[in-house]
């Protein structure tokens, strides 16, 4: 076999710009299906990290006859389930939330809004809204105070004022519009510092998207009336003051979101009844759990917390309550995410036939080269068998440099691409908002398919060796030694 | 033979042919009855669902056909709270944000606090005199009632958010026992029925209310008129934005 090996390596470097060709083919085979995989599972597991597993939880406890539009039909957050939730080891977090529409109104505007009642303190370990507070923003004071700009620049810097930021946004929005600012982007948040204050539990005060606040032309301090329909018919006025501004990545919901404490959004919604024993009891729309597993397209992840939706099924007695996974509660994203998986690797298949036939041409030329060789060696009494082996040694020796100096160039790649995302321009940004999308490109950190597209570009290379199998069975010594 | 045959058509159709004239002294007449020239009364309305009920109390003023004011008297956290009707425009008023919010026609169709009722069915039914155009059907008998079944449609550039509306009336006492509304597109969006015809001040009217809307059957609202007074001179002073603050204090 160390012979055959030495015999392979040699015949491989005897025609370099040959072997320099097929490698690379393979090279940019690998390296573009792992890059296009890896931008693929990077969107969906971005999407599904920012959907399922900061907002709606992997699983959710709601009442049976729960709609999305109504307040009507809510769950109890009872003392048992949060106890029983706490007990359980494979709940690693539970939030609740009260969820409902009403219209916000400052002076004589009004608009229509999405009010959310969280959990202050946990809320923040769970979507970590708190990050996304405005904590700066840009006005003629703060660009005249900045004396170290050209006036050209303070200019364009014009061009981004009035909107919210939290740091990572500014830098792009900036950026967008010249890309000398990131050298002073640290001094600019100097100048434009914002307060947004983060919501309390016990807090009177409440949190509004950055969309609410330049429609109805709110500032910091300045309060809100908020009506509505409460639980069951009652109605729900109430007038709160503005704690902070969000600046939310996703714009519909920038355009709508309101957050308060839980407690305060239960006594605007009046959520809450006594029982016959005069206990008070407190609904809210959802408990969102999370478990140790994650959120992820493949069936193994899924069915790990289908397991512990079954478990708490048995577990919590409860008779108007269901319990869902997170695919049964967004089917539309499961769905949407399924089928441009499979549109996605029809996408692979064809660069796969594509790379496979160009590796094909190389081999059948590389044989046409070597028919001569071929025959000679066969005449002087060398086996078809060997020589068959060492071809085949050829193809996969060449295969397994490209796949592996692939993987070797793709891999930091990937993950500098995974820390920093492409963002897709101010022009792009605007088509993706049309869409609700993030405009961000991330990729996947390297895990499975780091191997299992390589093993698959391998195989449809060693199909290729089927063709010199033949070629060598068939070759006629005396034909040959006359090429 | 030929003019038998006319005439017996001409015999079928008399009996509906009531001339536009006359089915508009029926609507008139039925309003007046109901409604008075002005009245203000105290009701009770049960919000029924399969899950919960509610009940609210309230007592509504009504004036000219134009002006119209409840107030909400119980449950105690929507204690104090006002609807004005107006200019057609409702004015809402609530003490706990302590303001006051103007809705325009295109919100008439609303829920009126969650219940069955529209902001249009409780406060604007003088709409029924101005902005229709009136049909007579067909004769009905309901609850025993000899009816007339009317049907309803908005007269152009007027705006109604309904797109029909048929109602029964009875022939004797000119009651409206019956109301269908269906939307712009012909489809029965609610049904309401009136029962439990009681006197008040010698004028027979009933005094149950019965809406449930199409699509969800088990929903239904209740209102009961307990009592009411006809024709008593209400100031127009009660129907005044300035007012609205004090409704709950309004003595007659």
């Amino acid at each position: 076999m160390r012979e055959l090996f030495k015999i392979a390596w040699r015949n491989l470097w005897r025609n370099k710009r040959r072997t320099i060709i097929t490698t690379s083919s393979v090279f940019f085979a690998t390296f573009i299906a792992l890059l296009v995989r890896a931008f693929q599972l990077g969107f969906y597991n971005y999407t599904l990290d920012s959907v399922i597993e900061h907002f709606i939880g992997h699983i959710q406890i709601r009442n049976i006859y729960y709609q999305p539009d109504n307040i009507d039909n809510l769950v109890e957050y009872s003392e048992n389930i949060k106890q029983i939730l706490k007990e359980d080891k494979e709940v690693k977090f539970f939030i609740a939330r009260l969820e409902s529409g009403a219209m916000a109104m400052h002076k004589d505007v009004s608009k229509a809004c999405v009010i959310i009642g969280i959990e202050p303190v946990k809320e923040k370990k769970f979507s970590g809204i708190d990050t996304k507070l405005a904590k700066y923003k840009i006005d003629d004071s703060s660009i005249a105070q900045m004396t170290f700009l050209s006036q050209n620049q303070k200019n364009l810097l014009k061009e981004a004022k009035g909107y919210y930021y939290n740091k990572k946004t500014m830098l792009y929005h900036l950026i967008s519009l010249s890309k000398d600012f990131s050298k002073y982007i640290d001094t600019i948040i100097k100048y434009t510092k914002f307060n947004s204050r983060y919501l309390q539990p016990d807090d009177n005060e409440i949190l509004i998207a950055s969309g609410i606040a330049d429609f109805l032309d709110l500032n910091l301090g300045d309060s809100i009336i908020l009506i509505g329909q409460g639980y069951h018919g009652v109605s729900a006025m109430g007038r709160y003051k503005v704690a902070g501004i969000l600046a939310l990545d996703n714009p519909l919901m920038n355009q709508t979101f309101i957050y308060m404490p839980l407690s305060l959004a239960q006594s605007f919604y009046s959520t809450y009844s006594f029982d016959n024993n005069g206990n008070l009891r407190k609904y809210v729309s959802y408990i969102a759990i999370n478990t140790p597993y994650k959120a992820s397209i493949r069936p193994i992840d899924y069915l790990a917390i289908e397991k512990v939706t079954k478990k708490l099924k048995n577990k919590i007695k409860e008779t108007d309550i269901k319990i869902l996974g997170w695919q049964e509660i967004n089917k539309t994203l499961y769905q949407q995410i399924q089928t441009d998986n499979i549109s996605g690797l029809i996408i692979l298949m064809v660069i796969y036939i594509i790379i496979a036939f160009g590796v094909f041409g190389t081999v059948l030329m590389m044989m046409a080269e070597r028919r001569k060789e071929f025959g000679v060696m066969l005449a002087i009494g060398m086996s078809r068998s060997l020589l068959k082996k060492i071809v085949i040694l050829e193809i996969f020796i060449l295969s397994v440099i490209g796949i592996i100096l692939a993987i070797i160039v793709s891999y930091p790649l990937t993950i500098y691409l995974h820390y920093n995302p492409i963002y897709l321009g101010e022009e792009m940004a605007k088509a993706y908002e049309q869409f609700n999308f993030e405009p961000f490109m991330p990729t996947q950190l390297p895990d499975t398919y780091f191997i299992i597209q390589p093993l698959i570009i391998l195989i449809m290379m060693m199909l290729t060796s089927i063709y010199p199998i033949v070629y060598l069975s068939k070759l006629k010594i005396s034909k040959a030694l006359r090429a | 033979m030929n003019r038998f045959i006319f005439i017996s058509i001409i015999l079928l159709i008399t009996p509906f042919n009531t001339n536009a004239q006359e089915v508009e002294k029926i609507i008139h007449k039925a309003y007046y009855k109901m409604y008075g020239q002005t009245n203000y009364a105290l009701m009770t309305m049960q919000v029924i669902r399969p899950t919960w009920t509610r009940t609210i109390k309230f007592r509504s003023f009504i004036k000219d056909t134009s002006k119209a004011l409840i107030v909400i008297l119980s449950p105690e956290k929507e204690k104090g709270q006002a609807f004005l009707l107006r200019d057609n425009k409702i004015c809402i008023y609530n003490p706990k944000i302590n303001k006051i919010i103007k809705i325009g026609q295109s919100m008439f169709s609303q829920k009126w606090l969650g219940s069955d009722f529209s902001n249009d069915e409780l406060m604007n039914e003088a709409s029924m005199l101005n902005d229709y155009k009136y049909k007579i059907l067909s004769q009905e008998t309901i609850q025993g009632h000899k009816c007339w079944k009317i049907e309803l449609t908005p007269k152009e550039n007027v705006s109604v958010v309904w797109g029909k509306k048929i109602i029964w009336i009875d022939q004797k006492d000119y009651l409206i026992l019956k109301t269908e509304i269906y939307d712009e597109d012909g489809y029965l969006v609610k049904t309401q029925l009136a029962t439990d015809l009681k006197k008040f001040q010698n004028r027979l009217i009933p005094t149950k209310y019965i809406i449930f809307s199409e699509d969800e059957p088990e929903n239904k609202t209740i209102l009961i008129i307990e009592d009411i007074h006809f024709d008593v001179n209400i100031p127009d002073t009660v129907f005044s934005i300035q007012n609205l603050k004090n409704a709950l204090n309004i003595n007659l």
